[in-house]
């Protein structure tokens, strides 16, 4: 038998295979689904008519995992997203966005004392709590973090021509109405970044560690066979002085530009000269119904044609109250603060400007268990911007979420 | 004695002269006396003892009259249907901080122990007198966390007993409950703490963890004492009885619950094989 003959055949057998042991108790997969009504009130935007604006957005999440032996795991998560794709960028009206694999990685546990575990693929990147605030059911809150959310002015795939046209790039780059994000063409400090690359990590005592070396930055994730992507590290830790609390700092470095700006560059530079660095620091405080997490980001990006690095400081503080079995208080403040750089602009010279707009967040929700898969949330946020032009809104919404077991479902033994 | 003196002797100052007969026959003392020990005996002796000295049928019982005497059934149970999976853990993230002792195996699981055999539609069900209330020196049942499970993953206990969650696992579970019979939310605690709840309704109560998915529990609330989990080889007695008709139930949580009419007599044991 030829070879190209073969491989059908070997891979049909391997799928056959795979089926007995996807009903067996090695595998397992889960769906979570969400829904949101969100309505976003903004007013005080120059060149917009100030008004609200009503959004529903549907999104599915499926993660399966399959336990090999008791060493190795595979692991798999696929999304989809009605409303906006997860790089922040390029959102089209009515279009949805599908992620066939978001997450597909191989996991191989040493069982150390070290707790050594490996990983190698297409995961959620190691830098600080980013992760579980990107499940719905496991966001006490609507929307995620400004951290992850907020696009900036700076882009992977545009440069700007010096400090005044980087400055414009704010007052030209209005917002419109999206729930979770806005139709800037810059990205957030962290743009869903599911890097590929190889992955350390575990805990020995009260301290846990992981380090990634991946193949794309914090707010440029780059899949494998995109051009551009240079090898890069992730670093982070963690210190639990006791169970209650856990303390951890994550660092992260490395090119964030586009290939395609090459041509661009000034000359004798190349994108690798331009790197995104990131030092944070995040806590986690959880004691009987009160749980309170919290990060803190600084963040720099160089840029082409600016003569100095630029930095974003962000933060957030993140509470929760579990006011009885079925319903939980939740509040979170949320903050960007952006560098000045000295430029001129119109008639002021030599004038301090911050580079991107300073933005706050408060919101306050109320998440009901209807059932222990079914979570409904309602929350109100307050999201001030402070920048080239202010504006201020006043956003409510409403989202329902759902998880289930995907097996149950459709009765795989 | 002194009123048997009297009659026997006729010493009964002012006595009518109607006994003379019974004093001027030889016999009359003695058919006195024994109609009077009759009548004693009638008046005193335990309802079906006197129903068996006048010749009715009765059940003969020796124990004070209130309580029957109880029967047993025992037998084996086994499984073979096919049983649904149950939820599988999907450990996708690393617990930043302490994790689970890697090296102890996984909660080793035999559906035989997920298994309760309990009797329905007990004639005492309103009778608390027969439940029985845990003393301060029984210990409370617990359903461990540990390894990202809870053990024992089913637990039948009788209404009004309060059963301890202790979490022996390094790091944070939130224990909970949505079920109507009793919701809970025992928040987070470290390992080596405990949290208690104390069931008042009967019903079935299904517990979860809010952190890891997977964890569930499944608690039966019972209204009387007749229920047990067979032994890992199937084996299981339920006894004390008391006589009467029942449906006894098998109930494993992801299977269909079988279910059989019993009669238990008096003082017997009913001996079963059930297939689940």
């Amino acid at each position: 038998m030829s070879p190209s003959k073969t491989s059908p055949v070997v891979l049909l057998l391997f799928l056959n295979s795979l089926i007995p042991s996807l009903a067996s108790d090695r595998f397992g997969a889960e769906m979570i689904v969400d829904g949101t009504f969100f309505r976003v009130h903004q007013s005080g935007t120059p060149y917009l008519d100030s008004g609200s604006e009503w959004f529903f957005n549907g999104r599915g999440i499926l993660r399966a995992s399959f336990n090999i032996n008791s060493y190795l795991s595979l692991f798999y998560e696929g999304r989809y997203d009605q409303l906006e794709p997860l790089n922040h960028r390029n959102v089209l009206e009515g279009h949805g966005y599908g992620h066939p694999v978001l997450q597909g990685f191989l996991r191989y546990s040493t069982k150390l004392p070290t707790g050594l575990t490996l990983q190698f693929g297409k995961f959620g990147s190691p830098f600080g709590h980013y992760l579980t605030e990107d499940y719905p059911n496991l966001n006490p809150l609507i929307t995620p973090p400004l951290l992850y959310t907020h696009a900036g002015t700076i882009r992977s795939d545009r440069i700007p021509l010096d400090a005044y046209d980087l400055i414009r790039w704010q007052y030209y780059n209005p917002s419109t109405y999206y729930p979770y994000s806005r139709q800037y063409d810059g990205q957030p400090i962290l743009n869903y970044p599911y890097p590929t690359g190889v992955m350390a990590y575990g805990d020995w005592a009260k301290l846990d560690y992981r380090f990634a070396a991946v193949n794309s930055s914090l707010s440029n994730p780059l899949n494998l066979g995109n051009p551009g992507q240079r090898l890069q590290w992730i670093a982070g830790g963690g210190y639990s002085p006791f169970s209650r609390l856990r303390i951890g700092t994550s660092l992260a470095r490395g090119p964030y530009l586009d290939a395609s700006v090459q041509s661009s560059l000034p000359a004798g530079t190349s994108i690798n000269d331009y790197n995104q660095s990131a030092l944070g620091f995040d806590l986690q405080f959880s004691m009987n119904h009160l749980e309170i997490q919290s990060e803190l980001v600084f963040n720099s990006f160089q840029v082409p044609n600016i003569y100095k690095s630029l930095g974003t400081t962000g933060y957030y503080i993140q509470v929760k109250q579990t006011l009885n079995p079925r319903v939980y208080a939740a509040v979170r403040w949320d903050q960007l603060i952006s560098d000045h750089i000295t430029t001129y602009y119109y008639d002021h010279y030599n004038s301090s400007y911050r580079f991107d707009s300073n933005v706050n967040s408060l919101e306050v929700a109320l998440g009901i268990r209807i059932t222990e898969k079914m979570l409904l949330k309602t929350a109100y946020q307050y999201r001030p911007t402070e920048g080239i032009y202010s504006y201020r809104e006043n956003n409510v919404g409403m989202q329902l979420v759902y998880s289930f077991d995907v097996k149950k479902l459709f009765r795989i033994p | 004695m002194g009123t048997l003196s009297a009659l026997t002797t006729g010493k009964n100052s002012g006595s009518p002269p109607r006994l003379s007969w019974l004093k001027a026959s030889a016999l009359g003392p003695r058919v006195i006396l024994s109609g009077f020990m009759v009548l004693q005996l009638l008046l005193f002796t335990p309802l079906d003892f006197r129903f068996l000295l006048l010749g009715r049928e009765s059940v003969v019982s020796l124990t004070p009259k209130d309580e029957p005497v109880k029967g047993t059934i025992k037998g084996t149970v086994r499984i073979e249907s096919k049983i649904p999976s149950k939820s599988f853990p999907l450990n996708f993230y690393s617990r930043k901080g302490t994790t689970a002792n890697r090296n102890q195996p996984a909660v080793p699981v035999n559906e035989i122990e997920n298994v309760v055999i309990y009797l329905e539609e007990t004639v005492q069900a309103k009778d608390k007198t027969l439940l029985m209330p845990q003393t301060s020196a029984e210990p409370q049942p617990a359903i461990r966390q540990i390894n990202e499970f809870f053990s024992p993953h089913v637990l039948p206990i009788v209404v009004g007993t309060v059963v301890q969650f202790p979490n022996e696992d390094p790091f944070f579970h939130n224990v909970f409950s949505l079920s109507g019979t009793k919701s809970f939310d025992l928040g987070r605690y470290p390992k080596g703490h405990t949290r208690s709840v104390k069931f008042d309704r009967p019903g079935i109560v299904k517990v979860f963890c809010h952190i890891h998915s997977h964890m569930n529990a499944v608690i039966l609330v019972f209204d009387h004492p007749y229920f047990c989990v067979p032994l890992v080889n199937g084996n299981f007695v339920i006894d004390h009885i008391p006589p009467g008709r029942y449906t006894l139930v098998v109930w494993h949580e992801r299977l269909k619950p079988f279910k059989q009419v019993v009669s238990i007599q008096p003082g017997t044991q009913l001996s079963l094989e059930l297939v689940l």
